[in-house]
């Protein structure tokens, strides 16, 4: 009796190797069943010596995620602020890619999709001064409305749960723009994240605070005229309830600022519909939080 | 009067009961017709009509005295001649004006020709293919022109500072005025951004000034007799086209090809300005020199769009103006080339732009 060249639920190749990410059962050439983690990114950690640390970069819808992520890719590979970033595998690349091919043509790259199958994942070693290989870090460039859903309905994407759970740092990112135009909406969802991150690190006693290291970043800071000099200061200034959360919820903290873009200015397309656009790039503070946050997870 | 004059008015003479130094004569009352200062100079050519006391700066070293110093018109540089004043502050185009001709001594005009030459380069007249916003190319004939070999470095700008310029508002364009009491340094006094007390930070005489708004630019432009180049100026001058070989221009002053050895951008590694006077193997076949690289350079030309797409409009939150040529910081050397679009507010002080000035040839009278 020949085999069926179709694989079913009962035929399938079920791995050797649990999910990195949360542990669950995997199958030959399929995400994880429980958190999606993509295949491609469990082989690559799988052809590592050593287990990864995932890092997850998160914020609202816009904030600059994957602008973000790709400009650290791209100034870790050139080895900027101290650290040299090697992508361990071409998918990493396409983040990187498809950023610095936009801002070469001022623009800024396309939101990322919802669909979780369709984010761009990263696996990168990351070298310290001396070239010695501080971490393996991985992370994906995650949708923001995803963030948002799982903040409002917790359990609905399970790979954002699985992240916030397992991550060894988070960075959150806050859009400062934002944050002095209207208020508080961005300072409530990093409060949020934060306590999403709490509540999913459960067994601490109860006057211990939370070890996992968290860097906020105010982006788009290049908008402004004068750069912020201080951000804690301009923190416990303009969003003071997320600074007094920090203070009193997290082992280690820190605030930054960060822009890519020197100047910006907007297209309007026939239909009304408005886009920022960067004039040119002139990324800061992009790599400090990411470097310090490396020298915190040891 | 507009009101947003009206209550600027209000503020300066709030501000003037603080500032003994201020000149008694300027009247923010009733915007009057103004000379410009073309005629202004050629009065001051002329015997028996010099005016107001300034405060300009000590001459060579361009370090703040502290102390209140000479200016072009004071009556003790008489001595000098006011013509010999000008030139020694490198306000040769005032000299060289071809209205002034009859009221300047050949022996003068050779003198400010010879600053002018160890200063300016000379573009001859022709033509630069310019890019359009949907990649076509159109042709634009130039005249002769002059374009300074350097940024203007900080010790030149004090003497600007320092004389006073930041109170004189005839040299600033009318609808700034709002907006130039705002012109501080860190310590509140008149001046670029980055300095403080009036002074520019120490060892940085040679460095491009920067922290100045396009308006500030502008202003330090008419003072010296000149005003800023052209976007088509600069790409003529930087990308020196040759028509023998089809009057494209370069993307660097050296050629097509990046070398971060040849400038001062972000691949360089260098990170913050560089005298005016480094990278002379960037420097254009007539040596001007950082076209690409060290600080952008504000143009005359307002920014309008960037390259769009059919369909898509180009909108700004404010008034934007050309910059050209890179920075310090800039990441892609291809921003750094002599036809990159980019823009910033009229009104920004950015740590990273500066500029240089221009002269047209036609304006100049000939070499005695």
């Amino acid at each position: 009796m020949s085999r069926s060249p179709l694989l079913s639920e009962y035929n399938r190749q079920r791995s050797d190797y649990a999910c990195p990410l949360c542990g669950g059962h995997t199958y030959e050439g399929e995400p994880c069943g429980s958190c999606f983690l993509p295949f491609k990114v469990m082989e690559s950690i799988r052809s590592r010596p050593h287990p990864p640390r995932f890092v997850v970069v998160l914020g609202p819808t816009g904030v600059g995620k994957t602008v973000y992520l790709g400009m650290l890719l791209d100034l870790l590979s050139r080895g900027v602020g101290g650290l040299q970033g090697l992508s361990r595998s071409p998918y990493s690349l396409t983040l990187h890619r498809n950023l610095i091919l936009a801002l070469q043509r001022q623009r800024f790259p396309e939101k990322t999709p919802l669909e979780t199958d369709r984010w761009n994942w990263l696996h990168c070693e990351i070298l310290g001064p001396r070239g010695k290989g501080a971490a393996d870090i991985v992370t994906p460039d995650v949708a923001g409305e995803a963030v948002m859903s799982e903040m409002e309905n917790p359990g609905t994407n399970k790979t954002i749960r699985a992240l916030i759970s397992r991550c060894a740092g988070m960075v959150v990112l806050v859009d400062l723009v934002e944050v002095v135009a209207d208020g508080q909406s961005q300072e409530l969802f990093a409060m949020q994240l934060i306590s999403y991150l709490d509540a999913l690190r459960p067994g601490r006693k109860k006057s211990r605070k939370l070890e996992v290291p968290v860097a906020v970043v105010f982006t788009k800071a290049d908008l402004f005229e004068e750069w912020i000099s201080d951000p804690e200061l301009f923190a416990r200034g303009n969003v003071s309830s997320l600074h007094a959360q920090c203070q009193a919820r997290l082992e280690q903290c820190s605030f930054y600022c960060s822009g890519v873009a020197g100047s910006s200015a907007k297209l309007v397309d026939d239909s009304g519909q408005e886009s920022l656009v960067p004039l040119r790039v002139e990324p800061r503070g992009i790599v400090e939080p990411f470097a310090w946050m490396v020298s915190k997870l040891g | 009067m507009p009101a947003d004059l009206s209550l600027h008015q209000e503020h300066r003479n709030q501000q003037d009961a603080f500032r003994p130094d201020r000149p008694a004569d300027i009247s923010l009352a009733a915007p009057r017709r103004r000379p410009g200062l073309a005629a202004r100079f050629l009065a001051w050519l002329t015997p028996g009509k010099q005016s107001r006391p300034r405060r300009p700066t000590t001459r060579h070293t361009g370090e703040s005295t502290g102390k209140p110093t000479r200016p072009a018109d004071d009556p003790e540089n008489k001595d000098l001649g006011m013509a010999r004043t000008l030139i020694s502050q490198d306000r040769y185009g005032f000299v060289l004006l071809r209205q002034a001709m009859g009221q300047i001594a050949d022996d003068d005009a050779r003198a400010a020709w010879q600053a002018l030459n160890t200063q300016m380069a000379l573009i001859p007249a022709g033509s630069v293919p310019l890019m359009l916003c949907d990649g076509s190319f159109t042709a634009a004939d130039l005249e002769g022109f002059y374009l300074d070999h350097c940024a203007v470095t900080n010790r030149q700008f004090q003497r600007f500072v320092l004389s006073g310029a930041y109170d004189d508002l005839q040299i600033w364009p009318a609808e700034v005025w709002p907006s130039v009491a705002r012109f501080t340094d860190l310590s509140g006094r008149p001046g670029p951004r980055e300095w403080a007390d009036g002074k520019f930070p120490a060892g940085k005489a040679e460095h491009p000034v920067v922290g100045v708004c396009w308006y500030e630019a502008v202003a330090y432009a008419r003072w010296v007799g000149k005003r800023l180049p052209t976007a088509a100026e600069w790409q003529k001058a930087g990308g020196w086209p040759e028509q023998l070989s089809g009057g494209m221009c370069n993307r660097y002053p050296w050629g097509n090809m990046f070398e971060p050895a040849r400038t001062n951008l972000s691949a360089s590694g260098v990170g913050q300005t560089t005298p005016v006077r480094e990278y002379p193997s960037g420097a254009t076949p007539n040596g001007i020199y950082q076209m690409t690289g060290n600080v952008w350079e504000w143009l005359d030309d307002p920014l309008e769009t960037i390259p769009c797409q059919t369909g898509e409009y180009f909108q700004s939150w404010k008034p934007l103006r050309r910059i050209i040529g890179g920075a310090f910081n800039t990441y892609f050397p291809s921003e750094a080339t002599c036809q990159f679009v980019t823009g910033q507010g009229e009104l920004d002080r950015r740590e990273n732009i500066g500029f240089r000035c221009a002269l047209t040839l036609g304006h100049l009278r000939p070499l005695p």
